[in-house]
């Protein structure tokens, strides 16, 4: 029984007289948000490697770090406490729970399979959310989401604060603005990956902006009851292009892919911030990139907008 | 009054008139010329950036046939040009883009089991899988062939003014049935769009709607779904005051430049002059010749579908 499962068991015990936000004592988490996932941050505990949108356990005396292209941020969300690892920049925020967030719940985007899933796993209720994404409540929930990890579908998993007076509310890194510094050395296509990478409804205003304010400069979140799912994938519809390969990543979901492998044709999910085409017989994975898109094999998709160069 | 004083009126009429094969040179292509993919990236684009602006993307169709290339053309122009507050209004909560049907099924597969060229797509941006729904009607034809024989010039003139009046109707309200068909979507299209504005914006928008600010045509633009939404339960004096508002945008946008896929055009009879040439264009005197026509006074701006060099 890992240590979620079994604080689970003692919180559900302890919980029938009324208590909150009890869980595994001592142990920290770390979770990795989606815009730093997109970019290819990594979070290794003790040697062992995470990509995914599940928190990570980081007990005492652990070492722990977010990595990403060689630069390292290193972690101490200390006992009873979360660190949110956010951007391309790796900004690091924590949390403590029971005085600044909720260890019985969490809000999580993704598709709803996935979500219920993830619920069923953790004997957890679910709830949408009026600001999109869904609410999970179970005793013990971050312990067990560390334990049970997350499967494809989920995109993102934040702690919610307790309001003293009412449901909780957004916490963390999706109240978080895109920080000035995220958008370093991303390159000629910053525009696009600082887009796709950011992890906030904040706004971004430049000249572009102010010019065409109501078409652009917004990054993505959504927020709607029925506005559920995916607030990732709607930007990385596109028409990508290595040399004669064409990928198109339509709005339905689907991907068509014309390589050196022959066609494919698949649906499309992200996963441990990558993107994955799966098809009948083969399954593409591509990381995001200022840009466009990149293979495992490392052929890079350029995003191709329609206009000459 | 002859029938063939009306040649090059509208439509076909404009088509006959003969329509020099430079026209299109300076800015399209022929189908074989074109980069196969350059349509379906331009609606590819134009979804996500109405994603990032939190609307809907309205994709008109460009059709296939020719004749019809005309006729929506001129029917589009209409209504945007002329459209009254009320017609106009919805518009505002969407982005735009113009397309062939092949190009825009590429990114929209559900329209690939259309089958025929709808005037144009609804698509959602707010997830993956969008929802798409097209927007069609029989709009009223007024082309030479359609004006009945034995009227008059003034009674013509009439029979095609009613025509494009009726035009302009079943188009905005098939518009408006789409964009705002019942409260549950204006308010799922006002929250989409309140999550992009900032706190300074969502109480000017809040203010305005409750009619205790004026609202600014950028600021209309933006949160059009919210002031759509305060439209439809304000008093009727504050709902006129916000349509008035949420058309202004449009009107803004309209005049700023088509949507992306199209031009605009204006064609008085005696030639057709393409709006907002490049260089080249105006270098080679991009004007269409003299077609020795009528076209009513609405008709005048259109979009110009044609990517072909043949016209």
């Amino acid at each position: 029984m890992g240590r979620g499962a079994l604080a689970c068991t003692i919180v559900a015990v302890l919980c029938v007289f009324g208590c909150d936000d009890i869980g595994d004592v001592g142990d920290g988490y770390a979770v990795l948000d989606r815009g730093a996932r997109a970019a290819g941050v990594v979070l290794i505990v003790e040697g062992t490697t995470h990509r995914s949108a599940a928190p990570v356990s980081v007990p005492a005396g652990f070492v722990a770090y977010a990595e990403r292209d060689g630069a390292e941020v290193l972690l101490d969300p200390g006992p009873d406490a979360v660190t949110i690892v956010q951007g391309a920049a790796m900004r690091a925020e924590t949390y403590l729970f029971g005085r600044d967030v909720s260890f019985d719940h969490a809000w999580i985007s993704g598709r709803r399979a996935a979500v219920d899933a993830l619920a069923r796993r953790t004997q957890a209720d679910v709830a949408d959310r009026i600001e999109g994404g869904y609410e999970l409540r179970a005793p013990g929930l971050w312990g067990l989401l560390a334990d049970e990890g997350v499967s494809v579908g989920i995109e993102e998993i934040t702690p919610l604060t307790t309001g003293p007076d009412g449901p909780p509310g957004l916490r963390g890194a999706i109240q978080t603005p895109y920080g000035a510094g995220d958008d370093a050395g991303l390159g000629e296509h910053s525009d696009f990956a600082a887009e796709v990478l950011a992890e906030g409804p904040a706004i971004m205003m430049g000249a572009e902006e102010l010019l065409h304010p109501a078409e652009s400069g917004l990054l993505p979140d959504i927020s709607a009851p029925e506005l559920e799912g995916s607030t990732t994938l709607p930007l990385l519809v596109g028409v990508y292009r290595a040399g004669e390969h064409r990928l198109v990543l339509d709005a339905s979901g689907h991907a068509t892919l014309d390589d050196a492998q022959g066609e494919l044709w698949g649906e499309v999910l992200l996963s441990g911030g990558r993107l994955l085409v799966v098809g009948e017989e083969r399954t593409l994975s591509l990381s995001v990139h200022p840009g466009g898109l990149r293979s495992e094999g490392g052929e890079s998709f350029t995003r191709f907008t329609g206009e000459e160069p | 009054m002859k029938r063939r004083r009306f040649v090059g009126a509208l439509g076909a009429g404009l088509a006959a008139a003969g329509v020099p094969s430079f026209v299109s040179q300076g800015f399209a292509q022929t189908r074989e010329e074109r980069d196969p993919d350059a349509g379906a990236a331009a609606v590819a684009e134009a979804y996500r950036r109405a994603h990032l602006a939190g609307r809907p993307l309205l994709v008109v169709i460009i059709p296939e046939s020719d004749g019809a290339k005309w006729e929506r053309g001129y029917a589009w122009g209409e209504l945007l040009n002329h459209g009254s507050d009320v017609q106009l209004a919805p518009l505002a909560a969407v982005s735009f883009v113009a397309a062939l049907r092949e190009d825009v099924a590429r990114i929209v597969p559900d329209l690939a089991r259309a089958s025929s060229d709808p005037l144009a797509v609804l698509v959602e941006t707010h997830q993956i899988p969008a929802q798409s729904r097209a927007i069609d009607a029989e709009l009223p034809d007024t082309n030479y062939y359609a004006v009945p024989e034995d009227l008059d010039w003034n009674e013509r003139e009439a029979w095609i003014d009613a025509r494009i009046t009726e035009r302009i109707a079943i188009l905005a309200e098939s518009i408006a049935d789409a964009v705002a068909p019942n409260l549950p979507v204006l308010r799922a299209r006002a929250a989409q769009q309140e999550a992009r504005l900032e706190p300074w914006q969502r109480r000017h928008v809040a203010q305005a709607v409750a009619g205790q600010r004026r609202l600014s045509a950028e600021l209309a633009d933006r949160a059009a779904a919210i002031v759509t939404l305060g439209a439809s339960t304000a008093t009727d004096a504050q709902a006129e005051e916000l349509r008035a508002r949420l058309a202004a945008a449009v009107r803004e946008r309209v005049s700023a430049g088509p949507p992306a896929g199209a031009r605009w055009a204006r064609g008085t009879g005696c030639g057709i002059q393409v709006e907002q040439q490049t260089e080249e264009e105006e270098a080679v005197g991009l004007m269409m010749a003299c077609g020795m026509g009528h076209v009513p006074a609405r008709s005048q701006r259109f979009l110009y579908f044609f990517t072909e060099s043949r016209y």
